[in-house]
């Protein structure tokens, strides 16, 4: 079923989806183990394979669909691209700093249309943009402070895990997640609670395992409790002897 | 107005399973997905959302209290500032719409750190995604065989629409947790 989805949305054509597909799994590729690298290339292989053999179903729609998004994937286009128009009018106008309370505490939460000079009123599309018009500068440091510090803190729990093989494809997704999240949110489309959420409950959920593994680990290290422990075991050594008797 | 207490139904019940059984909290992407997918049968999803919103927002707070970890990523912090921001255009629609999907998706950071704790319990919200995606599936080939819900825009590649709702690009990032672990 992945790789299903998967086709479906590489023949969509849409440049971020592209990048981020290839990107992301560039990043996944390059920490996974020498096992999981072999596995993977023979996954592949059955997708390329699949490709070929499907190619007489697809391939006259995704010449029609490559056909419609040409233009899209020329180089000099970004130019007349709405996306791109409205950022440079938008940050413009965050630099010229004419209402400052403006810039830095935003319009409010329902504000989050922007009246362009080019292209009329119309939804910010810029996820970062978008924070930016109705938090503010405060509320984008804000924003991405969500994003950067489970950054941080899943490097720094992972670095403390003992097992580091058996967590590592975790740690790897939840930072690729976090990353492309990131990196998706330039194209925007962001605002849909449920693959928002997705994103922070896993990302979150990994970081509760890592931590509770850590702990753990400190705890069976730390003296007083190895202690305890002992204590723990000859009393029920004892009453095992006990009870023997 | 039936969607809407279909989902607010659904999302309810979630909440008691959640209560009853941690370890159902794995399920909670379905309910959001169901809830999802009743909205997109519809015009205008944004109260369903809300509601999705608000009781996550409640589901959070409860457990986020009885919890020993308060200190978690100023999470709180963003909170209180978006409230704010959120309390002077209270009065607007969309603001609640939009600032709802913010709130209810960063609290389910503490959220998931707090409620998996084994690696066994993160394969069981892995568990949730995959039925999340079949449930996705299964929305898409109905919408597009029923003409509903589905923009006809979007419509013109291949026979079960388009990804519109999967939200095109927004969702790739999810598939490499079904691919690689």
């Amino acid at each position: 079923m992945t790789i299903f989805f998967l086709m479906f949305l590489m023949f969509e054509l849409k440049r971020m989806t592209l990048i981020v597909i290839i990107l992301g799994y560039m990043i996944y590729f390059y920490y996974s183990s020498v096992q999981s690298k072999m596995k993977q290339l023979v996954w592949i292989g059955v997708v390329v394979l699949i490709a070929i053999i499907a190619q007489p179903y697809y391939l006259p729609k995704l010449n029609i669909r490559l056909a419609e998004r040409e233009k899209k994937f020329q180089t000099n286009i970004s130019e007349n691209e709405a996306r791109y128009i409205e950022s440079v009018e938008f940050w413009n106008s965050i630099y010229s700093f004419k209402d400052p309370v403006t810039v830095f505490f935003g319009d409010g939460m329902s504000n989050y249309d922007y009246q362009s000079e080019l292209l009329g009123e119309r939804n910010i599309h810029i996820e970062y943009s978008m924070i930016t018009k109705m938090g503010g500068l405060i509320g984008l440091v804000l924003y991405l402070y969500i994003l950067i510090a489970p950054f941080v803190l899943l490097k720094r729990y992972f670095n403390r895990v003992p097992d580091k093989e058996k967590f590592r494809p975790y740690f790897v997704m939840a930072r690729n997640l976090l990353f492309l999240f990131f990196l998706a949110g330039f194209s925007g489309g962001h605002i849909h609670i449920t693959f928002r959420g997705m994103v922070f409950l896993f990302v979150g959920a990994v970081m509760g395992v890592l931590y509770n593994e850590t702990r753990q680990y400190s705890q069976m290290q730390d003296p007083q409790h190895l202690n305890e422990l002992s204590a723990d075991n000859s009393e029920e050594n004892k009453s095992e002897s006990i009870r023997a008797f | 107005m039936d969607t809407y207490i279909i989902t607010f139904l659904i999302v309810v019940s979630s909440i008691f399973l959640f209560i009853l059984r941690r370890k159902f909290i794995y399920w909670l992407p379905v309910f959001l997905i169901l809830g999802d997918i009743s909205a997109s049968f519809i015009e205008g999803d944004g109260l369903t959302l809300y509601f999705k919103s608000l009781i996550l927002f409640i589901v959070f707070i409860s457990v986020y209290f009885n919890s020993k970890h308060r200190k978690l990523f100023g999470a709180f912090t963003m909170l209180i500032y978006f409230l704010f921001v959120n309390i002077l255009n209270i009065n607007s629609y969309g603001s609640t719409k939009v600032s709802s999907y913010y709130f209810a998706s960063i609290f389910l950071l503490p959220l998931g750190f707090i409620s998996f704790r084994k690696l066994e319990e993160l394969h069981l919200l892995l568990k949730g995604f995959y039925w999340m995606m079949i449930f996705y599936l299964i929305n898409l080939i109905l919408s597009t065989i029923l003409n509903i819900g589905v923009d006809e825009r979007r419509t013109q590649f291949f026979l079960i629409g388009d990804l519109y709702y999967l939200g095109g690009n927004t969702y790739i990032p999810l598939f490499y947790s079904f691919l690689f672990l």
